[in-house]
């Protein structure tokens, strides 16, 4: 083996290339993106600290066929009764971690903390006064960074208690 | 059920995804499906159906080994992965040695869980093409693939090296790879057929979503005629597959085709694999994912010629796994019954292998 192997030039379908940020929700409208309404729960709930609402809960599921390490999770957006959600907000809690947004793919999480197939994985959303309790409007977009730059978006109405 | 047959029968749990994702059935739940099938084989991913993934525990192969012997079956296929971005910065990304550390791993695995096979995650999938030519993007390459043949000779796994639409077998696209091997000397990998390089129509589900997108109805029906014409391979004096689909094009057009029927139009014009080929190939493939979107109720399926396809690859003498492989209810999620489906796809192929 004393000569590299040769390499075949294999044309690109371009399958993730020149895709948009995906930081907000009409990013994920084109027909690339597969509407999936199993990615969010009906149901999300306030977080309440002292008898004060500090925020509230959406609960997610990956997309596609697998776990995935959490650091391949490329854009989590959300845009609640219309109104976007700023990613600065967000933070996951999962399997009894809690991490800004913002260390998501980056050295702060290890790459063999996964997201398991099926799991739900909280998104809290800090706002100070949570969100009133009732039915409310929820378009979602999950973005990864996994091989096959996978993509998925859902628009339902959500109950939070 | 094991037999002895030279084509065995087996089931690919990516068929079971939305009923594990929804927890309907857990592992054990899809495992029971698939003896309830009738199929021998199981493939099974481990990011999706090992809690431990990327480990493997000891309690987990013990539970593993006492399903496989209760309900007689025969671990098959690990599935391998290979992705390397795990970053916000896009020029990070891992490299070679590390893409070849994991694929270790996959391959000791796949020796723990009893399989003879990993499907390999690897840059030949798609034939002359590749979903995204970018670095970071590849997986395994033929240099890596190399590296991995003597861990694989120790632990006696084969490297499943699968054809995926539109890629095809006899399109170059995997010479690298074979090549390797045969520089190598060391026979731990072979290519691998996906059924999807021999569809010849489309399934409901599929057409919905035409639909739902803006597609018009006739237009369909237009270019799903053309495209069962295709996979009928009928051939003019040339050679070539008697189809003329700039006819097709000019009747959409005259039908007031839209963006969305073009759409349909274009992805359905591709190449379908003849049963020649497939033929030809037979008897150097390791394994074979049926993959299958639909099986109609009287066992018959639209989207492919299985008697066809079937004799070609007796003719050819393949030996080995064909596993159901479902991949219809990604479409239109909550809308398929999986067991049903897997049941109905595994009662096709045992018709035409006559048993």
């Amino acid at each position: 083996m004393d000569t590299p192997f040769k390499t075949i030039i294999r044309k690109s379908i371009g399958m993730g290339q020149n895709d948009p940020d995906f930081d907000k929700i009409a990013d994920f409208q084109g027909p690339r993106t597969r509407f999936n309404p199993l990615i969010l729960a009906d149901y999300g709930r306030n977080i309440y600290s002292q008898g004060q609402r500090i925020g509230y809960c959406l609960d997610i599921r990956i997309c596609g066929y697998r776990g995935l390490p959490i650091n391949q999770i490329r854009a989590l957006t959300f845009e609640v009764d219309g109104v976007a959600i700023p990613e600065e907000s967000l933070s996951i809690w999962y399997e009894n971690r809690q991490h800004p947004f913002a260390d998501v793919g980056t050295d702060k999480i290890e790459i063999n903390w996964f997201w398991k197939y099926g799991d739900y994985l909280r998104v809290f959303i800090e706002i100070p006064g949570g969100i009133e309790q009732g039915i409310h409007d929820v378009k979602f977009g999950l973005a990864l960074r996994d091989h096959y730059s996978s993509t998925a978006y859902c628009a339902k109405p959500v109950t939070i208690v | 059920m094991r037999t002895n047959h030279d084509i065995k029968l087996g089931v690919s749990m990516y068929s079971y995804q939305e009923a594990f994702y929804l927890r309907h059935l857990d592992l054990e739940g899809c495992l029971t499906a698939i003896a309830g099938a009738g199929a021998e084989g199981v493939e099974i991913f481990g990011e999706a159906m090992i809690r431990d993934f990327p480990f493997v525990s000891d309690e987990f192969l013990y539970k593993w080994f006492y399903m496989m012997d209760n309900l007689q079956l025969t671990p098959v296929c690990y599935e391998h992965f290979s992705d390397r971005t795990f970053w916000r910065d896009p020029n990070r990304y891992l490299n070679d040695d590390e893409v070849f550390d994991v694929s270790v791993q996959y391959i000791k695995t796949a020796h723990k869980l009893g399989c003879k096979y990993i499907r390999l995650s690897h840059d030949g999938h798609n034939g002359m093409f590749i979903m995204n030519d970018e670095p970071a993007h590849s997986v395994v390459n033929a240099e890596i693939m190399a590296r991995l043949l003597p861990v694989c000779q120790e632990y006696d796994v084969m490297m499943a090296l699968e054809v995926h639409a539109p890629g095809h077998l006899d399109d170059g696209g995997n010479d690298d790879f074979l090549e390797a091997i045969e520089r190598t000397g060391i026979p731990y990998a072979g290519l691998m057929l996906d059924f999807s390089c021999c569809l010849r129509d489309d399934f409901p589900n599929n057409i919905k979503a035409a639909i739902s997108r803006g597609a018009n109805p006739d237009c369909i029906e237009l270019v799903r005629e053309y495209r069962r014409k295709a996979g009928a391979f009928k051939t003019t004096d040339d050679g070539e597959i008697d189809v003329d689909w700039e006819e097709m094009f000019a009747k959409l057009k005259a039908m007031g085709a839209g963006p969305a029927d073009m759409a349909y139009a274009n992805r359905a014009k591709g190449r379908i694999s003849p049963p020649k080929v497939i033929k030809e190939y037979a008897s150097r493939l390791c394994y074979i994912h049926g993959k299958t979107n639909w099986t109609n109720e009287d066992y018959t399926s639209d989207e492919m010629d299985y008697p066809l396809y079937f004799k070609a690859l007796q003719e050819g003498g393949y030996k080995g796994y064909i596993s159901t492989e479902l991949e219809g209810q990604r479409v239109l999620p909550g809308t398929v019954n999986e067991v049903e489906q897997v049941r109905r796809h595994q009662k096709l192929m045992r018709n035409c292998l006559g048993r």
